[in-house]
């Protein structure tokens, strides 16, 4: 059946950027898990949606006005979270709902039908057109070669930002650059399972990686592997279903990080009552 | 003691949202010092250490490293976090924890060279990890990783180390050890540490100071009347801690 929906040029689409929204995830969700900036990512997503708003009011592609949207986003919080002594947490959750009302705002205040507006919120994956698949390559390609080039410094800066800093790297500078990051992979997630679930894809994949790996490198690679999986278990069952795809995906994903947890939990209490055994033995 | 100080303050004071927690501080840190820095929580200790390191700027005095600016000459400093700052479940390797005090001896966009390799792995054969440089740090105990964050700074080929706290999460048995390691690296470096925990620095450092919103400090072994006086905080500390005779003065009446 899956060979058969291959047929088409929307589910040949919807696989590559499946698979391209992957490494982009997995990379960038890797950085998001590890410095523990969950919060700030979902608040960039959400934002986005002001940018949405804005490309319907003024007649542009809501895709540029949620790069643009979701850049100034990820700029103001790294800002917020870095130099104000205010609970930063409390600034971004403002944040977050202020950028999602105006989008709100500027799409009533839109004239005429609003094609695909869903589809922001939601994804919609199987309506990825061919132009859009080159922007995920190209954001894919500086996603790689960004966290290349500057690899050790970006580990430093997760593990130990004081020791970053007196080691003299550019920390603030990195940093805005890997929140910049963030928002570029957000824009393009929203394609596949819509704003207000990128913050699952972007966490799951890197968060199951996690409990099977302790190397930075190798969480990336399952990471990516992973999210490819999820994403291509939800848009199959999604057709064969006929169920809303990003949704689906969203729910596999969550539906295997639930049994990972649950895996490693009986897995830690396997390797305790092995222990007691052998003291008992002795 | 005819050597150049290695790190000079004068008059310093910091804090936080311009409020001083430290003032009028004035230390001369000399070649092979062994300073341990006491003093009460809030006392201003971190805030000293943050000032020597430079990430939190002076509201008045000065410091100097090696005759340099704190931004320049901090890379002269090991410097050794308390270790409560980790987060011990971030997927990273002992030796790529140790080899990241090289990274401020390379540029950006620049590789670790074998260089680089040689001298982590004689920081981590130093303080005796070596053989577990590809365990992750989150399989470690307390005083293995403290030793892991010690090698970090040796790798950085630190004239002085500083030390936040070092055997604060270590486990009793395990502190001696940390110290005697300590004890061993002040033959070739001079060492300043903070911490509350009298009862082994005595016996292993050199001199002995007191940060309570200033620096009580002599050079000496031990503290004085006047340093107890001043810093009304830390006798307090030092007498429910039950210290050791050569600390105080035999002559100390101990009735605060």
């Amino acid at each position: 059946m899956l060979l058969q929906a291959l047929q088409f040029d929307f589910m040949r689409n919807a696989l590559i950027a499946g698979l391209l929204v992957s490494v982009a995830c997995g990379i960038v969700g890797t950085y998001v898990v590890v410095n523990r900036i969950v919060f700030i990512s979902g608040g960039i997503a959400h934002t986005a949606y002001g940018g949405i708003g804005l490309g319907y009011l003024l007649g542009f592609n809501p895709v540029y006005g949620a790069v643009g949207f979701s850049l100034l986003a990820a700029l103001g919080m790294a800002w917020v979270q870095r130099r104000t002594r205010q609970r930063a947490d409390t600034i971004i959750g403002v944040m977050w709902a202020v950028g999602m009302a105006l989008g709100i705002i500027l799409i009533d205040l839109a004239k005429g039908y609003k094609a695909d507006l869903m589809s922001y919120l939601f994804g919609s994956i199987l309506a990825v057109p061919r132009s859009d698949l080159w922007l995920m390559l190209v954001l894919d390609l500086i996603i790689v070669a960004v966290v290349a080039l500057f690899y050790k410094e970006l580990l430093v800066i997760s593990f130990d930002e004081t020791f970053a800093e007196i080691s003299n790297i550019p920390v603030e500078r990195l940093y805005l650059l890997l929140i910049s990051l963030i928002a570029l992979t957000v824009v393009m997630m929203m394609r596949v399972v819509g704003l207000i679930m990128v913050i699952a894809m972007l966490t799951i994949p890197a968060a199951i990686a996690a409990q099977y790996t302790r190397n930075l490198k190798r969480m990336m690679g399952i990471a990516i592997a992973l999210g490819a999986v999820f994403t291509l278990a939800g848009l199959y069952l999604s057709y064969a279903l006929n169920l809303t795809s990003g949704a689906t995906i969203i729910l596999v994903a969550g539906s295997a990080y639930l049994l990972s947890l649950l895996a490693n939990q009986f897995r830690r209490r396997e390797a305790a009552h092995g222990q007691e055994l052998t003291i008992t033995r002795v | 003691m005819a050597d150049e100080p290695i790190i000079v303050v004068r008059d310093l004071a910091a804090g936080y949202d311009g409020i001083p927690v430290i003032e009028g501080i004035d230390l001369d840190v000399y070649p092979h010092d062994f300073i341990g820095l006491i003093g009460p929580n809030g006392g201003g200790k971190t805030t000293l250490l943050r000032a020597l390191l430079g990430i939190l700027p002076p509201m008045r005095g000065s410091i100097e490293i090696m005759g340099l600016p704190v931004q320049k000459g901090r890379r002269y400093l090991g410097y050794v976090p308390q270790l409560a700052e980790f987060d011990h479940d971030f997927p990273i390797s002992v030796w790529d924890v140790a080899r990241m005090g090289r990274i401020g001896r390379r540029g950006l966009l620049r590789r670790y060279s074998a260089e680089d390799d040689q001298t982590v792995r004689q920081a981590l054969e130093r303080v005796e990890m070596i053989d577990h440089a590809q365990r992750p740090i989150g399989a470690l105990s307390g005083g293995q990783r403290q030793r892991v964050y010690i090698a970090r700074a040796l790798a950085a080929d630190p004239k002085v180390l500083l030390l936040d706290e070092p055997t604060a999460s270590v486990d009793p048995e395990i502190r001696g050890s940390i110290y005697e390691l300590l004890h061993e690296l002040n033959r070739e470096m001079t060492i300043l540490l903070v911490t509350h925990d009298l009862s082994v620095i005595s016996s292993y450092v050199k001199t002995i100071g007191c940060v309570a919103r200033r620096l009580f400090y002599e050079g000496a072994k031990e503290i004085s009347q006047e340093m107890l006086d001043n810093a009304y905080h830390c006798p307090v500390d030092l007498i429910a801690h039950g210290l050791p005779h050569r600390v105080l003065p035999e002559h100390e009446h101990h009735q605060h």
